[in-house]
This record gives C-alpha cells, structure tokens and sequence, in this order.
C-alpha cells in the first residue's frame, strides 16, 4: 500500500539452553544442537515427578552484561537474560550505546528518538522465581530456625535430633527477605527493566499469554510501528522457570504435559513424531529483535534480515490446557495472519511450527496446517532444539524465522522419525529459498497468534 | 586483630558497598560524608545501601536501622556492632 509505514528487524538477540547468544543458538540450530539435561536432583526429595529431564541455560555472565551490584541483587534472573538478548538485538543492528546515568546504569541510542522507542516483552509468568524465593524464606525462615533449635536441644545421641537436622536442611530459601521483591516479582518487571537501561519513554507492553506472549509482543510491536506510534522498538519474550524446589517444574510435570519418556535424553524431545510422549521444559530464555520502521533503518544503513508483514490473534474459549480439537480459530488466526500481509496460504514457504511434542497439540496443528497450507509448505519446530521457554518461545522461533530468511537456509526438526502427517517437514539442516515465512504460538489458556516476515529485498 | 584493625576493616568495606551502590568513584565516599547532602542518596538509596550491606555482613543488619542515619559514620559505627555481636554471639 503506498505511503504505508513498513516493519524490518534489524537486530536478534537469544540467550536460551542452546546458545548465549544470537550467533551460537544459530550455528546450534543449523546444526541440530540443543541441550537436554536432568532436572535438580532434590526436587525429587519434594515430590515424585513423571518427568526427570529438561533444557538447562547457560551460565548467564554478569560481569560482560555490565550488571552493576544493584542489578545483581534488585533484578529477577528473567529480566537479566532479558537485557542480555536486548543488547545483543541492539548491537547487531548497529545501534551504539552511550552512558546517560551513571547511578542507574542506563544508556541513551544516539539516533533514536527516545519518544519513538518502545518495549514489547511477553513473559508466561514474570518474575515467579523472585517470588517463590521469598515466599519460600517467609514461610520458612522462622520455622527453620527453630527446627535447629530443637535439634540442638535434643541429646545428641538421639536419632531424632539427626532426623530434625536433616528436615532443616531440606528447607532451603534465601538468606533474606528481598526489600525489593515486588518490583523482581511483577510480570512487567523485564520491560520495566529494558526501559530503564536504554531510556525509551515510548509504550512500555508486557503480553502475559503464556506461550503465545512472545508472539503477541512482537505482533504488537510490529502495529505500533506500522501506524506510526513508534520508529523502533525491542521485542520479545522472557522467561525463567527455575525456582529452589521445582515446584513451577512440577506445574507442569503434574499436568501431564512434559516429556514422558526420559529414557534417553538426547531423543525425548520430539515434536510431530508418532512416539512424542510431551514437551521438554526449558529452564528458561529471552529472544528479543529490534523493529524499525523501514525508511529509517535504510537510511542509517542497517543490514535488515527481514521484513514482518502480517500478525494476527484469536481466541479458542475452549478450554484452560488445551487446543481446541477442531482448530478453527487457528485457522481463522492464520488466514488472518497471512491476509494481513497481503499474501494467500500458497505464498507461505517455511512454517515454524509450534510444535511442542504433545500428543494433542502436534495432531491439531498438523492437521490445521494441512488444511490451510498443503503439504508444499516446510515445516519445522524450534522447541526440538530449545525446548519449550513458554513466554520467549515465540521470540526465539521470530529471531530463527528472520535468519531463515535473510540467509535461505533453516534447521531441521530434530528428532523427527516417523512424522504424525504427511507434511514437509525439514528434515536436515540446509539451504531453502523461500520469500515468505510464518510463525505461529498457542497457549494455555486458548490464545492463539501468528506472525509474517518476508525475505527483505532493497 | 586488634580492635583498631577491626574497625578500619569494617569501614573500609561499608565504603566500598557505598561507592558500588551509589555508582562514585573511589575515594569518594569517606567517614564523615553526609548521606544525603554529600552523595545525594534518598530512602531508596537508603534500602538499596542496606540491601548490600546485609549481603556483605549477612543478615543481622537489619533494614529498619537505615531510617535514623544521616553520615556513613553512623552506618560504620552501627554494622561494627552488629558485626562484634554476632561473631561474640557464636
């Protein structure tokens, strides 16, 4: 449409189980690398879990992050991840960052009208570890306490006074009550965060819509440019799902929805085969890209790896875990995605799936893609490699749909043995020509998004 | 360690946990400096100062003390004794 406002990424960042940053989780993808590990050994001591595997994070580097001793003790994990993705998006797009506060660590963007810079971030649940945290030294810090006091008031020689001690040891918390845990514990807390570090006083979203909040703020984003809100924003999703006792882990495990059979860990996850048996959880991640409005990033000279095109969402009313068994809304959200960008279905060359390994969900959403698609379209699931970040699931699969595009190559869908339908799934990592892509993410709850990217031609 | 070289070692801690909290430059922050009209700190300061002192210290410091003090003099007198009771205590 002439004189429309056009949407590019110029910049990607990832900090998940499969890389600590943009370039290592590509290079992994392509060449089908992801992490699996075993979950904490004590949380067994806490319960009996179905489940015993998951994707663990890296080491996150604080001191390359340029956290300052505040930050380290005043920021939810989550938000941290969150400005690792954030400044890697930004450096990767050619945006300089200059120091404006000392005191509060931030920075300004020269270049970037503060004003017309904003933050999208989806996240399922927030800051929940600095919430468990401190709920945990609440409910224990006192009773803790005076287990050891009466173990100790106990003859040694009882066995009683052993067994209290070892009660004692098993409630674990932290050593303090955090005086700031509100602002660690709130969903917004990360784009609070963002905001703050590079002073962007546009919009400031956060999309709590589990594992489509990625999707939703990136979506979002992409509308706030388009009608002329913003010039530039960052976008993505955050998550971090560990806390001292599993119980977030055990969440989902007691659901029935993660990974079955652990017999083998480097096999357990596998979307769209006929022995999926779950997804895998992952610890965490952060995907976050830098939107611009086209005219002004080729105008500063930015690479752009892709240009977003189209975004829809709807609704199932279904049912709280679990996608609708016709897919229709899916459906309807896809077409619509697709007809935003002004394409039909059979322009659509890679679909990165959702695909989370489930049984109900991979059966649903291949169908769906069948319907709407055909078996032309290639398919695959970055959760295979990632494992399932619920909240910053949507951004990674934005961030590997832009390289996809920018570099006509995508990664396989690992694991991927005897498909559950007869579409065209990548089966091994290479090149692919492709001009249109979509992504799409459904949650708990029943919301369902999509997003369009085009491959960026000057 | 006599007492001297206690105190000199608490107050050299508590004013390097002040100049990384209020982001100054070392050497800045010295024992007789006013908490607000010298380093510019307000309340929040003031609880981010204590949250890191309880980390540096552990957890006797207790953040309601922050309220009553105006110099780091008070602040180094005040974890010198939390410090001195709790290794007397144990």
């Amino acid at each position: 449409m002439p004189g429309e406002r056009r949407v590019v990424i110029t910049g990607t960042g990832v900090f998940c189980p499969n890389g600590s940053d943009v370039d290592e989780f590509w290079s992994n993808c392509l060449a089908g690398c992801g992490r699996v590990g075993r979950i904490p050994e004590h949380w067994l001591d806490h319960a009996d879990l179905r489940s015993t595997l998951w994707a663990p994070l890296p080491e996150l580097d604080l001191d390359g992050l340029g956290a300052n001793r505040n930050e380290r003790s005043q920021r939810d994990p989550v938000s941290l991840i969150g400005e690792c993705a954030a400044r890697q998006a930004l450096a990767q797009a050619g945006h300089d960052l200059v120091l404006r506060d000392r005191r509060a660590n931030a920075f300004g963007i020269p270049g970037v009208e503060a004003e017309r810079a904003g933050i999208f971030v989806g996240t399922g649940i927030g800051g929940a570890h600095s919430f468990l945290g401190n709920f945990s030294h609440h409910l224990l810090g006192r009773a803790k306490r005076e287990i050891e006091d009466l173990a100790g008031r106990l003859p040694p020689t009882m066995k009683e006074a052993d067994e209290l001690r070892m009660t004692g040891r098993r409630l674990v918390h932290p050593e303090r009550f955090n005086a700031f845990a509100v602002s660690m514990l709130m969903p917004n807390a990360t784009a609070a965060h963002l905001g703050q570090k590079f002073t962007f006083h546009g919009a400031n979203v956060t999309t709590t819509v589990a594992c489509a909040a990625g999707t939703v703020a990136i979506g979002q984003a992409f509308r706030a440019i388009q009608c002329g809100e913003l010039d530039l924003a960052l976008a993505g999703g955050c998550e971090y799902l560990r806390d001292d006792y599993g119980a977030i882990f055990r969440g989902f495990d007691i659901a029935r929805t993660l990974v079955q059979d652990c017999s083998d860990p480097a096999t357990a996850n596998r979307p769209f085969d006929v022995q999926r048996s779950g997804f895998l959880l992952a610890e965490g991640g952060a995907g976050i890209l830098c939107l611009e409005e086209r005219g002004m990033a080729l105008r500063r000279g930015a690479t752009i790896l892709a240009e977003v095109t189209g975004f829809a969402q709807t609704f199932d009313a279904h049912n709280m875990m679990s996608i609708a068994p016709d897919g229709r809304q899916v459906e309807r959200m896809v077409r619509a995605a697709v007809a935003d960008a002004g394409i039909t279905p059979e322009r659509v060359d890679y679909l990165n799936a959702h695909g989370t390994g489930t049984r109900i969900n991979d059966a649903i959403e291949s169908e769906v893609i069948a319907r709407v698609f055909g078996p032309r379209v290639k398919v695959n699931s970055t959760k295979a490699l990632t494992g399932h970040s619920i909240g910053a699931s949507g951004a990674l699969e934005a961030v590997v749909c832009a390289h996809s595009l920018a570099e006509q190559r995508t990664h396989a869908c690992v694991n991927l043995q005897e498909p559950v339908a007869d579409l065209a799934f990548v089966r091994s990592s290479g090149a692919l020509e492709m001009d249109h892509a979509l992504s799409q993410s459904f949650a708990f709850g029943g919301h369902n998004a999509a997003l369009v990217f085009r491959r960026h031609q000057a | 360690m006599s007492d001297a070289e206690f105190h000199r070692g608490i107050e050299s801690r508590v004013l390097t946990v002040v100049e990384e909290v209020l982001s100054l430059d070392a050497g800045t922050a010295r024992r007789d400096s006013s908490i607000q009209d010298d380093l510019g700190a307000d309340s929040l300061d003031m609880l981010s100062l204590f949250t890191a002192l309880q980390e540096e210290f552990g957890g006797s410091v207790d953040l309601d003390e922050a309220e009553g003090m105006s110099t780091l003099e008070d602040v180094i007198a005040y974890i010198s004794t939390r410090v001195k009771t709790a290794a007397d205590a144990g």
